[in-house]
C-alpha cells in the first residue's frame, strides 16, 4: 500500500501496538487479536527512528517534527522531510501509527 | 510518496532477539493492558513440556487467580529474571513454582510476581500439549512429590551407568596412558572472531560471552581443543584491567572438556595454553575460580601449579552465590615469575 501523508499530518502511535523503551531502544510490537507477537513481528527503532517516534505526540504535525529535528541532526531540511514522511508512511502502512484527523 | 529505506529508522534487520530483561519489560507492558505476548523461550527447565526455543503465548492473568498445574511466567524471587515454570503447590504466602525439569523449586512466589499464564506452546509450527487442566495438576503433583525427578532419573539410568563406568575408567592410569596415546596429539587453536557456534561446537558455555564485544579494559582470548576436526574442549583467558573490579587481573575461565574425552590430557593442554599465553604477556600471576566440589578440576589445577588463594573482593559474591545455589566457589592462583 502507498500511504500518502503530507507534512501537515498529525500522527500518533496506534492503539494496536505496545511500545516500550527497552535497553536503550524503542521496541514496538504490533497487536493482532490482543496478542503482541514478539517472535514474528518486532520492530526496533534506531537513533533516527527513536527521535521521530518520541515527537509523535498527537499534537505536533510532521512539519513541526522536522523543524524540531533540524538542530539535532544538522541535516538538510529536504532530507529530514523525506525521512519523516517515509517513516510515517511506512508505520501507518503497518498499522503502527495512525493519523489524527 | 518517496520510499525510504527502512534501515534509515530501524535497527538493521528490523528485528532483534530480546534478552531476558527485555522480555520481562515487554511482558509487563503487555500485561498492564490485559493482553497476551507471543515470544520465544530459551532453556531446558520445563523440558519436555516446553523445550528450548519453543514459542509460548503468555496471557495476562486478567484478575484470575493462578491454579496449581498452570504454567506461568513470573519474576524469579530475589531477582529480576523472567522464567516460565509450573505452579506445583500453594503456600500461606504465595505459590510454589518449579520447572518440570528442575530438581529444586523456585521458592514461594507472590501473586504480584506472576505476570501471566501460558496458554499456547508452538514447536516447529505446530501446537504442543504442555500439560494443562487435569494433566497439569497431575504433573504438578508428580513434580511436588519428587516422583517426576525419580521417573526421569530411571529413564536416564542406563546412560548414567555407562557414564559412571567411563568416569571411573578415566581415573585409571592405564586408561590415561592408552587413551592419551590414541588422542595424541590434540590440536589447540585460538579461535577469536570465529562464529560462536563454531567455537563452542554446540557444547561449551563460556562464562564470558563470545558474541558480545568486550567492554573497554576487558580482553578475552578463546581456544578450542580439536580432535580429528571435532571440538572437544574449550578455555578462555580473560584480562580485566579495571583496578576497581573484583575480577581485576588475568583469569583462566571456562575450561571444559566433553565428557567422553576427559582423562586424556586435553584439559591439561588447554590450561597449559592459557598459562603459556599469560607468561608471554609477562603477567605476575594467573587466577581462576572453581567450585570447591569439583575435585577433578582442582586436582588438575594443582598439578599445573595453582594454589588456593583468597581474593577478598570476590568473597561476598561467592557467599551470596552459595546461598542461592548451594555451591561455593574458591579462587586459585599460579605465580608466573
Amino acid at each position: 500500500m502507498d500511504t500518502r501523508i503530507g507534512l501537515d499530518a498529525v500522527c500518533v502511535p496506534s492503539e494496536d501496538v505496545v511500545a516500550r523503551q527497552i535497553e536503550g531502544m524503542i521496541v514496538i510490537v504490533p497487536l493482532v487479536a490482543g496478542i503482541g507477537d514478539a517472535d514474528d513481528e518486532l520492530y526496533t527503532l534506531n537513533e533516527t527512528g527513536q527521535a521521530i517516534w518520541q515527537r509523535l505526540d498527537g499534537v505536533r504535525t510532521l512539519n513541526d517534527v522536522v523543524t524540531d529535528l533540524e538542530p539535532e541532526f544538522d541535516a538538510d531540511r529536504g532530507d529530514l522531510e523525506t525521512d519523516v514522511l517515509g517513516f510515517a508512511a511506512a508505520m501507518v502502512d503497518r498499522g503502527i501509527l495512525s493519523t489524527k484527523a | 510518496m518517496t520510499e525510504v529505506d527502512p534501515s534509515r529508522y530501524l535497527v538493521p534487520g528490523g528485528e532483534v532477539s530480546l534478552s531476558n530483561a527485555g522480555q520481562l519489560q515487554l511482558l509487563r507492558a503487555v500485561s498492564e493492558r490485559g493482553l497476551a505476548l507471543r515470544t520465544r523461550v530459551l532453556g531446558l527447565s520445563m523440558s519436555p513440556s516446553i523445550r528450548n526455543e519453543d514459542i509460548v503465548t503468555i496471557a495476562s492473568m486478567g484478575g484470575d487467580e493462578p491454579r496449581v498445574g498452570d504454567v506461568v511466567a513470573f519474576v524469579v524471587p530475589g531477582s529480576e529474571r523472567l522464567a516460565v515454570h509450573r505452579i506445583v503447590g500453594r503456600g500461606a504466602s504465595g505459590w510454589l513454582l518449579r520447572g518440570d525439569n528442575c530438581r529444586e523449586t523456585d521458592g514461594v512466589v507472590i501473586d504480584e510476581r506472576i505476570l501471566g499464564r501460558v496458554v499456547r506452546v508452538e514447536r516447529d509450527g505446530r501446537d504442543v500439549d504442555f500439560g494443562t487442566g487435569r494433566k497439569g495438576c497431575r504433573i504438578a503433583w508428580l513434580s511436588r512429590t519428587g516422583t517426576l525427578t525419580a521417573l526421569r532419573s530411571l529413564r536416564h539410568a542406563p546412560r548414567r551407568l555407562v557414564s559412571r563406568a567411563l568416569h571411573g575408567a578415566q581415573g585409571l592410569a592405564l586408561y590415561r596412558a592408552i587413551g592419551g596415546r590414541v588422542v595424541s596429539p590434540v590440536d589447540v587453536f585460538e579461535v577469536n572472531g570465529a562464529a560462536p557456534d563454531t567455537i563452542r561446537g554446540g557444547f561449551f558455555r563460556p562464562r564470558v560471552s563470545l558474541s558480545e564485544t568486550p567492554a573497554e579494559g576487558f580482553e578475552v582470548m578463546n581456544w578450542v581443543a580439536k580432535l580429528r576436526g571435532r571440538v572437544v574442549g574449550f578455555v578462555q583467558l580473560v584480562r580485566v584491567e579495571d583496578p576497581d573490579s573484583p575480577w581485576s587481573g588475568h583469569w583462566l575461565f571456562s575450561l571444559e572438556v566433553r565428557g567422553r574425552y576427559r582423562g586424556l590430557g586435553i584439559g591439561d593442554a588447554l590450561a597449559a595454553q592459557v598459562v603459556e599465553e599469560a607468561r608471554m604477556r609477562r603477567c605476575d600471576s594467573l587466577l581462576l575460580a572453581v567450585y570447591e566440589d569439583n575435585r577433578a578440576a582442582i586436582d588438575l589445577y594443582k598439578k599445573l601449579g595453582f594454589e588456593n588463594t583468597v581474593v577478598d573482593a570476590l568473597e561476598p559474591g561467592f557467599e551470596a552465590e552459595q546461598q542461592l545455589t548451594g555451591r561455593r566457589r574458591i579462587t586459585m592462583r599460579k605465580d608466573l615469575d
